[in-house]
């Protein structure tokens, strides 16, 4: 029996397909597009050209002033700046960090305390306490004697030796206490002030004492003592 | 009008024409070819008609790249048929095809089934079994009996290997087989 797929070309050709030719219009497209792919671009009206760069130009400004916007919008960060604050993320072993964490949640939620900032350098450990404006000076001094027999307890309590592994913890720390109030707002600003007390004090990690020292430029009767 | 000397598919004489001339050459001797081969793929005159026209676009563009080694038929074969699946393919065509069905699946249902049964003739079943393949058996069998390529020619003109060209034609005569017998 003969394939009925040999009658295929007759079948399309003399059926469905009769009436699907390429007529003469179309081979009329087919040159005049050829003939348009030979031919140069046709020259752009002056409308054209200034719409362009009119448009070229504004995209341009704003995008300059995007970018200037965006710098603007970047904080300037001094390079004191940055170096206190590596020494203040690095340079405070997590364990120590601890203990003056505990210590400011103490004095804030117990004390009238806005704030403590504390940065270690070597072994010297050194605090920024803001107190409020309207907080009397002998109160204050009382709240920083607190806030150092609090570190000096917690130091003591801890067990350095068996948690080597903790960092390079205090063996012997000088402790300065600055006290200032809260029209001070930045800690440049902080740093760049003359401050009103100045507490020297050390603590023997051994026996947990602190033996303090209150250094004031206004008040000469210098003030000693030991803390434990 | 300027008469152009009819040159066959094997001539050496394309070389000796003009750009111009060489393109009205091409639509002399494929344009009904290329127009109801791209038909055969997307199922649409109009659409046809316009692939048709870009296939010899095409080709005069790509006229440089044409290196002799097929014949110019399986090259314009091969164009057409690529043009045609890129068209498939593109994604305004899937959008066209669900608008088109849905009005078509609108239309048809005026016809009842025996009707359109009666309608057809033995020869029309199989030109609409054929062109109700998948695409992948339709284009092997369309180019083999339709358009009388050799499988040699087949793989050329898909980009396919020889022996898959053949399991190709015969599953898609199993394939039509099966479908006529249900009819």
């Amino acid at each position: 029996m003969e394939d009925p797929l040999k009658q295929l070309p007759e079948i399309l050709n003399h059926g469905r397909l009769k009436s699907i030719t390429f007529k003469d219009d179309h081979r009329q497209n087919v040159l005049q597009k050829a003939r348009d792919l030979h031919k140069p671009p046709a020259p752009k009206s002056w409308f054209y050209h200034w719409f362009h760069q009119s448009l070229s130009l504004a995209l341009g400004v704003a995008c300059i002033i995007i970018f200037v916007q965006f710098i603007q919008d970047i904080p300037k960060h001094s390079s004191d700046d940055i170096k206190k604050a590596e020494e203040q993320t690095l340079k405070v072993p997590y364990a120590n960090q601890a203990i003056l964490t505990k210590v400011k949640h103490d004095m804030r939620h117990q004390h009238d305390i806005q704030s403590t900032i504390a940065v270690q350098t070597g072994d010297t450990l050194t605090v920024y306490i803001v107190y409020p404006d309207d907080l009397p000076s002998n109160e204050q001094l009382t709240l920083t004697k607190t806030y150092l027999r609090e570190v000096s307890h917690l130091t003591l309590n801890e067990p350095y030796g068996a948690q080597s592994y903790l960092g390079e913890l205090w063996n012997y720390v000088n402790v300065k206490v600055y006290t200032t109030t809260s029209n001070v707002q930045s800690l440049a600003a902080r740093l760049n002030i003359p401050l009103n007390y100045d507490w020297l004090g050390t603590i023997d990690s051994k026996n947990g004492k602190l033996t303090w020292e209150r250094i004031s430029e206004d008040d000469q009767s210098n003030e000693k003592g030991i803390l434990n | 009008m300027k008469q152009i000397p009819k040159i066959n598919d094997h001539d050496k004489e394309w070389k000796y024409l003009s750009q111009e001339e060489w393109l009205i050459q091409i639509m002399d001797l494929y344009q009904d070819q290329v127009i109801r081969l791209a038909y055969t793929y997307v199922k649409d005159r109009k659409l046809a008609e316009d692939l048709a026209q870009e296939v010899f676009v095409k080709c005069f563009i790509h006229k440089e790249g044409f290196r002799n080694e097929s014949s110019v038929k399986t090259w314009v074969y091969a164009i057409t048929v690529n043009l045609c699946k890129d068209y498939l393919r593109s994604g305004w065509k899937k959008y066209i095809h669900v608008i088109d069905r849905f009005g078509k699946s609108k239309q048809s249902s005026n016809l009842t089934p025996e009707l359109t049964i009666v309608q057809k003739s033995e020869h029309e079943a199989l030109a609409d079994e054929v062109l109700k393949l998948p695409l992948k058996y339709r284009e092997v069998i369309l180019l083999y009996y339709f358009k009388e390529l050799s499988v040699q020619e087949i793989s050329e003109v898909l980009y396919k290997k020889e022996p898959t060209i053949r399991t190709l034609l015969q599953r898609g005569r199993e394939m039509l087989k099966r479908k006529l017998e249900k009819r």
